[in-house]
């Protein structure tokens, strides 16, 4: 069982092959430059963090009461077995759909069910890497899968795939027409499996079959250089049980350079566990609370920054937009709250809620919304986000331009220029 | 009787709940029949039991409002309903608040009359025979000038007026009307009785006398009842040739499809049925054939649709009449209803349906014989070239039958 984060996202931009993102709203980054707004979205992602206590198991069966009540739905069931002129789902597709039916009624877009395929999907991407081809897909409209960037160095980018070709089919199987998580489940495979691949080019009347021999593949968690004038700038593209280690990484690499301060670029970045939030955290604050969790029967649970940061003094500078959701929000809530650190950007997503992992007995998994989390002075940003200290809005034409405005400004503020 | 598109029914009590309710997506639907259940509730246990552990954790942990159980059971059920993709299998909860309403209110009456709303202001009502407007004394053809009192205005839409008109059963309504031909304005005191919508309108057609015109809205329980006494009064009023108008019907009962088919067919095949298990069977016409002989001419338009495109399917496989209008619709599944428990039903599409030369209209309809629109602009002024098409092709089958 894990504690998750996400911000609901509808996004488009996912990872083939593993990123799959839950949902959120993520950006790649690389290149596809397509920016997904962090509406409403069915699928959350982000972050997801163990529990540290067991909680104890439930019930697999229903009390007499809840089986009583629930006559009519086995009354229904059988006159669909009996009558339905078509194809009626099996009992593991009725038993989802059923548990659907109920979330529907819930309001809350933030719990969520996944059924076993999509599951093991959302656990290899929260591990960090995932096994297939490296490109980011989304499914179009049309119902047909779309690459939107392969992944630099990647099995699809070396096989010569590129933005804007259809994946017809993947191993003989007709894409079309399935959700983006069915598809991504036939180009993924084990590593050094090969994986025959019907492409549509655009341009190209034909489609074509191309070969892609599957590897292990990074998700991208960290990125980071040091800009001009001793500026370091890291970027954090979501709260993966890798992101620690890896922002800890770029950290000693960065430091040890001497900068005069630090940009943690946290934009479009939609979440993740809970405990990275608070790891990451810890880079750069020494103590005291990172969040207050409250939960519907009148408990909290504070979580204190551990010892042993990074990042402590140096000046520091956090990107966010509306990208920025939960875990993100964890993060430059509290470096904000604490005035360690200034917010530069736009208002943040607004997620305030705390999700609970549970993998189910048959493989399945269900995303419960548990509690309602506070930043260190008491905020509740949900629905509401963080408001940056300085304010700088990235237009479609910036980012047609590739200019970013944003960073500008948190290189120009570090340098004390204003 | 007459009815055109544009007339409404001022109010008529019970109102067909059950055919009108599951007017479902297109409005357009036909039933089987209800029938009781026999299923044996046997649980499946093994997969489902997911389902339980899920609503656990949830209630359990759920930062917020969970549904109470009844609601958890609906909410399971939709989930699963959903997952059909199939637009005419549904579930529909019971509505306690809509049948409060009327039980609060008691039971709603009207005076018996079509109205055709001509024109800002005008109004003009046609009293059902035999319905408290007509034994009143009203006349096809009265404007109405106020009700109870409310002067009716440019500004008075349809709606207003049903509503001033319609009421409690027994109520008294006054009705002030002008009349052609007459000065002074008529008042009428109608008492307000309750009654059902008639599934059929006839009449002879004022420009061919020897021409009976027979609209069917609905296929109710009654329409069979209904169609039956429009035959024997046009007959009795001389008409030779038939026109069936089958346009903007959504269908209803099956077996009302059957007896309807029945009064023009002798016997054979209407329909053909197939389930899932590829059984099929043949539902054949009853032989009363009160009007198998009278020349033909169904109108039929893309709001012909399930019932009614199994009688327009029958007519035009079998030879017995010619179809004139626009495609049909095109629904070829049959649902059956079954009212459960709680006061909630089902609706669930059980089979597929064949026409008598075993064409499967499902999505694609019947294409009428002779093809002509009927446009915005007929419609705006009052023509009909539908039925003037189907007036001009019976002429010319009586000029080409010698009559004895």
């Amino acid at each position: 069982m894990k504690d998750i984060l996400n911000s609901g996202c509808k996004v488009i931009l996912i990872a083939l092959i593993a990123f799959l993102i839950t949902g959120g709203a993520f950006v790649a980054g690389f290149g596809a430059g397509a920016i997904t707004s962090p509406l409403s979205s069915n699928l959350a992602p982000s972050a997801l963090l163990p529990i540290p206590s067991p909680t104890p198991t439930v019930s697999l069966q229903p009390s007499e009461k809840e089986e009583a009540s629930f006559d009519l739905f086995w009354e229904i069931w059988h006159i669909l077995e009996k009558e339905y002129y078509g194809e009626l789902p099996d009992e593991s597709g009725m038993t989802y759909g059923a548990i659907q039916g109920v979330l529907d009624t819930l309001d809350d877009q933030n719990t969520v069910f996944l059924e076993p395929d999509m599951a093991d999907i959302m656990r290899e991407d929260m591990s960090g890497s995932f096994e297939g081809i490296g490109a980011f897909v989304r499914m179009r409209e049309d119902g047909r899968l779309m690459i939107v960037a392969p992944m630099e160095g990647q099995p699809a980018d070396e096989a010569g795939l590129r933005a804007g070709d259809i994946i017809l089919e993947a191993g003989g199987v007709s894409l079309e027409g399935m959700n983006i998580h069915e598809a991504i489940l036939y180009v993924r495979g084990p590593k050094d499996s090969i994986v025959e691949l019907k492409i549509l080019r655009e341009g190209l009347g034909e489609p074509f079959i191309v070969e892609v021999r599957r590897a292990s593949i990074e998700m991208p968690t960290v990125e980071s250089e040091m800009l001009e004038n001793d500026i370091a700038y890291i970027k954090l593209y979501e709260f993966n049980s890798q992101a620690t280690s890896r922002l800890k990484e770029a950290l000693k690499d960065l430091l040890a350079k001497n900068p005069r301060g630090l940009i943690f670029d946290l934009r479009n970045n939609p979440g993740g566990y809970l405990n990275e939030a608070v790891t990451v955290t810890s880079q750069f604050i020494s103590e005291g609370t990172v969040l207050v969790e409250r939960f519907s029967d009148g408990t909290e649970r504070v979580y204190e920054a551990q010892k042993g940061g990074l990042a402590l003094d140096i000046p520091l500078v956090v990107l966010v937009n509306a990208g920025s959701a939960s875990a993100s929000e964890i993060t430059a809530g509290a470096i904000q709250d604490t005035g360690r650190g200034t917010l530069v950007g736009e208002t943040t997503f607004g997620k305030g809620s705390v999700q609970l992992l549970h993998n189910l007995s048959d493989g399945s998994e269900l995303r419960v919304t548990v509690a309602r989390w506070f930043t260190p002075n008491e905020r509740l940003i949900h629905g509401q986000g963080l408001e940056p200290d300085i304010v700088v809005e990235m237009t479609p034409e910036d980012i047609e331009a590739e200019l970013d405005p944003q960073l500008d400004r948190a290189v120009e503020y570090l340098l004390g220029r204003e | 009787m007459r009815l055109t598109s544009k007339k409404i029914l001022i109010a008529l009590a019970a109102l067909l709940l059950v055919l009108l309710s599951f007017s479902a997506g297109f409005g357009l639907n036909w039933v089987l029949v209800h029938r009781n259940l026999e299923a044996d509730l046997t649980q499946e246990i093994a997969p489902f039991s997911v389902f339980w552990e899920a609503w656990h954790i949830l209630q359990r942990d759920f930062y917020g409002d969970l549904p109470d159980e009844q609601e958890l059971t609906y909410g399971a059920i939709r989930g699963v309903v959903t997952l059909l993709d199939d637009p005419y299998t549904s579930f529909v909860e019971p509505q306690p608040r809509e049948l409060e309403r009327h039980d609060l209110q008691g039971r709603f009456g009207g005076i018996g009359a079509w109205i055709e709303h001509q024109g800002p202001g005008t109004f003009v009502l046609d009293p059902m025979r035999e319905r408290p407007a007509a034994q009143a004394g009203m006349q096809k053809g009265d404007v109405l000038a106020a009700v109870d009192g409310v002067e009716i205005t440019t500004e008075t839409s349809l709606e207003d007026v049903l509503t001033m008109i319609r009421g409690p059963v027994d109520s008294i309504v006054r009705i002030v009307v002008r009349r052609e031909g007459i000065d002074e304005l008529l008042t009428f005191e109608i008492k307000r009785q309750e009654f059902q919508i008639p599934s059929v309108s006839w009449r002879l057609l004022d420009q061919e006398p020897t021409i009976g015109y027979v609209k069917l809205n609905l296929f109710s329980e009654r329409t069979a009842n209904e169609l039956q006494e429009a035959l024997d009064d046009l007959s009795s009023q001389g008409a030779e040739q038939i026109i069936l108008d089958l346009r903007d019907n959504g269908g209803g009962l099956l077996q009302a499809a059957i007896d309807v088919c029945s009064k023009f067919i002798q016997d054979g095949v209407v329909l053909y049925e197939q389930k899932r298990d590829d059984e099929e069977k043949f539902y054949p016409a009853k032989s009363k054939g009160t009007v198998s002989e009278l020349p033909l001419v169904v109108l039929v338009n893309g709001g012909t649709a399930s019932a009614s495109e199994i009688v327009a399917g029958a007519i035009q496989d079998r030879g017995r009449g010619i179809l004139i209008g626009e495609t049909t619709f095109g629904k070829g599944s049959v649902q059956l209803i079954y009212d459960l428990s709680d006061g909630s039903s089902l609706h669930v599409t059980a089979a597929r349906w064949l026409t008598p030369d075993r064409h499967l209209i499902d999505g694609s309809g019947l294409m009428p014989d002779i093809e002509i629109a009927l446009t915005a602009e007929d419609r705006e002024q009052g023509r009909d070239p539908q039925l003037e098409q189907a007036i001009r092709q019976l002429r010319q089958q009586a000029k080409l039958t010698p009559t004895p």
